[in-house]
């Protein structure tokens, strides 16, 4: 029979587990997203660049819910009294690293084999072949028949219907759990569909065991959700907008109901008819299919090398599945991609953390960690280091891509004011990393489609110009009023 | 003084959240640059001829007008309360203005500023520029860029209006009311007809880019939001309420110098600028602008 949840500790370790898997999915997402092509100088044609968009669309979109899924589980988490947590291992990992469940960590470009992992990431679970204990190969890719026959099925559940399949409990054949470090208690799952099914029955234990009352410990403003109960909605910081819905967790029902979006919206439980073609597995059996009618499973992506990193971070494995980035200026953007990715983490960890935070407080953060650092540095900084070589000698090609590196744990001080002179100064030390790489030259003015005008400098310059701009703008704001960004004046 | 009351549709092709400002040709937003348009440029533009404007097609041949078509004109001119009629039709527009919020690092909340900000009248064919003034940001310091600008600087530049549900901008767009359930009716009524368009193109392009106006006019509630609503009846999307009734208005007077003046004005003092745009079109990459423009005369 399946160990189910029986403390809290447990729950929490749980609860990091799923958060530690959203965000690893996440990077990977993005990473494949970001390496489509885009351009009409990079090979395709109109009509397949168009094709292409829409994929990029798509799984940008997926990469936002797994951000949304990312969210639910840290509010589940603070609602138990547990910690916010943005840890997660470098990529690539070995492909047990998570047990038998080989969630393989590892950012490839978007080709039809990096589809196929993240259709079989997203499947239900009837649709998984399951493997005999103990195997190592990789898993099977899903029959693609089979998925198309699920997704092109458009017959509308009730909400009762989705209660139940969520409140199954978990197949008593389960596969051994993840030797993973955090994962104190082994918690055993076959699939990310059942680690959430585990964890909803451990939510209802627990509520018996201990009393609701005494389970929801955490405090029901350390929440971050949207919608119209939220604070911040009907403002750029609402976070039910762009295909996002995070709730609030501050009670059993309100826990289940987390639970219930986490799986409706990825693992592909059933869901309403208009929602269907929405849900992750859809999502990635459609591109899947569309790759392999149009010809494009190879030819959809830059040349993007795999795990492009910085340095050799420690933890990763196996080492010859890493791409160390060498040519120098590459290496500087994806630095600032680097350090850019550990700010934005620093502030959603406060964010969620049990510091005394006042509405504005709140306000100014997501202000700064949202559209900002999001939208503004994170992508454009991704996007550019997907056009531009890898590698220093010329006749190396490939090109990078973000390597979303982490040098260690993302933790805050203890001390608010010590917290604030730490924002200041990563933000000071952006502005200087944006100033530098802008000031080594233009050596991209001879890639495709860079040089549009002779008297300007290169596309790529151009829009690292703009980021440091912004980044420079961004930091003196947050040095004058960091309260004030970007309000210069109040909605009326 | 010489009141010069302008209106029509403009284009303005950008990125809409959450993709970046600089996004050249649309991803995570509801707006693209489709197969075989140009990259956006970000650019208000208030006559059809300027380079950059790219209009689209909303039906099939018997249907091809059933959308924004791209022309602000003076519609009445009064000097002293008394009618011009010879500035009636004279076009107007905004040279190289934005609409722009930088992701929030300028400002938030849909509280653009307009900026670089200069407004031409010219005659109705075209041919002669009748007057043309810019604004500055910091009349102090004219070279200002707006990353360099203080918060009152930008206010003078953001919305003094905002409002929804706008029956003005309604009836302006050809909405017979402000309501979703007419915004879904027009948004389904244009995606039919671009299925009939679809059906009689041939070219490969165009079809692709028809097949994506299609799948985004299909989304017209908000099908992810399980916390809102019911499964049978969601709230609208951000596709259908933006295509109508939001109206943002701006008063900024125009501070800065005269390029040009064939009509008069007082160059020593600003003359007053009241606008509103409404009715944005993601589809079309077109809204609607109401305003009029007062030239303080010599």
């Amino acid at each position: 029979m399946a160990q189910e949840i029986s403390s809290r500790a447990e729950l929490i370790d749980a609860l990091r587990l799923a958060s530690e898997l959203e965000h690893g999915l996440m990077a990977q997402y993005l990473f494949a997203a970001y390496s489509l092509k885009r351009y009409d100088y990079e090979g395709l044609k109109p009509e397949q660049l168009e094709r292409v968009r829409r994929w990029a669309s798509l799984i940008t979109l997926v990469a936002r819910q797994e951000m949304e899924h990312l969210g639910l589980a840290l509010n589940l988490l603070s609602a138990i009294g547990g910690t916010p947590s943005f840890s997660r291992p470098n990529m690539p990992q070995r492909l047990d690293y998570y047990g038998e469940v080989k969630i393989k960590l590892t950012l490839t470009r978007c080709d039809e084999q990096t589809i196929e992992r993240f259709q079989r990431f997203e499947a239900p679970d009837e649709l998984v072949e399951p493997e005999p204990p103990g195997s190592k190969n990789p898993p099977k890719p899903v029959d693609q028949e089979k998925a198309g026959e699920w997704c092109s099925q458009r017959k509308g559940v009730g909400v009762t219907e989705v209660e139940k399949a969520i409140d199954a409990p978990p197949r008593s054949d389960l596969l051994k759990g993840a030797p993973h470090i955090d994962l104190l208690y082994g918690i055993p799952y076959s699939s990310v569909q059942e680690l959430y099914q585990t964890i909803h029955l451990g939510f209802e234990k627990l509520s018996l065991k201990l009393g609701e009352r005494n389970l929801f410990v955490g405090k029901p403003e350390n929440q971050l959700y949207g919608g119209p109960q939220s604070p911040q909605h009907g403002t750029m910081n609402d976070l039910n907008q762009y295909g996002l819905d995070i709730i609030s967790v501050t009670d059993l029902a309100s826990a289940k109901q987390a639970v219930r979006m986490i799986v409706e919206q990825g693992e592909g439980v059933r869901v309403p008819p208009a929602y269907k073609p929405f849900t992750h597995f859809c999502i990635f059996t459609r591109i899947r299919e569309e790759m392999k009618k149009y010809g494009l499973g190879q030819t959809a992506a830059r040349a993007v090398v795999p795990n492009p990193m910085t340095v050799l971070q420690p933890d990763v494995c196996p080492e010859d599945e890493v791409s160390r980035i060498t040519n120098t200026h590459t290496r500087a953007i994806a630095q600032l991609f680097n350090e850019s990715y550990e700010v934005m983490l620093l502030l959603l960890l406060y964010l969620y953390s049990d510091q005394v935070k006042t509405r504005a407080e709140t306000d100014a953060l997501m202000d700064a960690a949202f559209f900002p650092f999001m939208t503004m540095f994170i992508r454009p900084l991704a996007e550019i280091l997907t056009e531009i070589p890898a590698y220093k000698e010329k006749d190396e090609p490939g090109q990078a891509g973000p390597g979303f590196e982490l040098s260690g744990d993302v933790i805050l001080f203890p001390n608010l004011d010590q917290t604030w002179t730490l924002f200041q100064e990563r933000l000071d030390s952006l502005v200087q990393g944006f100033g530098r790489v802008v000031s080594m030259g233009d050596p991209w003015l001879d890639l495709p489609g860079q040089r549009t005008d002779p008297a300007k400098p290169s596309q790529i310059w151009q829009r690292l110009d703009y980021l440091r701009q912004s980044m420079e703008r961004l930091a003196a704001d947050w040095s004058a009023n960091w309260l004030n960004i970007g309000r210069s004046t109040e909605v009326l | 003084m010489l009141r010069l009351e302008f209106e029509g549709y403009f284009q303005m092709r950008m990125a809409t959240d959450p993709d970046p400002t600089d996004e050249k040709r649309g991803v995570s937003g509801y707006t693209f640059a489709l197969a075989g348009e140009p990259d956006f440029d970000g650019i208000i533009h208030f006559q059809p001829d300027e380079p950059g404007v790219c209009e689209r097609a909303y039906g099939a041949k018997s249907k091809k007008d059933e959308g924004p078509r791209v022309g602000v004109t003076v519609r009445r001119a009064t000097r002293d309360g008394q009618a011009v009629p010879d500035l009636t039709g004279a076009r107007v527009a905004f040279l190289d203005a934005q609409v722009i919020e930088h992701n929030g690092i300028l400002v938030r909340n849909d509280m653009f500023i307009i900026d670089p900000l200069r407004v031409r009248v010219s005659s109705s064919d075209g041919s002669r520029v009748l007057v043309d003034r810019s604004d500055w940001l910091n009349p102090a310091d004219p070279k200002m860029a707006q990353w360099e600008a203080t918060s009152a600087m930008l206010l003078r530049r953001q919305p003094k209006r905002f409002i929804t549900n706008s029956p003005e901008v309604a009836a302006a767009t050809g909405l017979s009311d402000p309501s979703n359930k007419t915004l879904i009716e027009n948004r389904n009524e244009r995606r039919v007809n671009l299925e009939e368009l679809l059906n009689e193109t041939e070219d490969p392009v165009e079809c692709a880019a028809l097949e994506t106006r299609i799948e985004q006019l299909k989304i017209v509630e908000k099908w992810w939001d399980l916390s809102e609503g019911t499964w049978s009846e969601r709230p609208i999307d951000r596709r259908a309420y933006t295509l109508a009734l939001q109206l943002e208005g701006w008063d900024i007077d125009v501070n800065g110098p005269v390029h040009k003046d064939d009509l008069g004005g007082d160059k020593t003092r600003p003359w007053p600028l009241r606008f509103w745009f409404g009715g944005w079109d993601g589809d079309a990459l077109c809204a609607y602008v109401r305003g009029s423009w007062d030239i303080m005369l010599s």
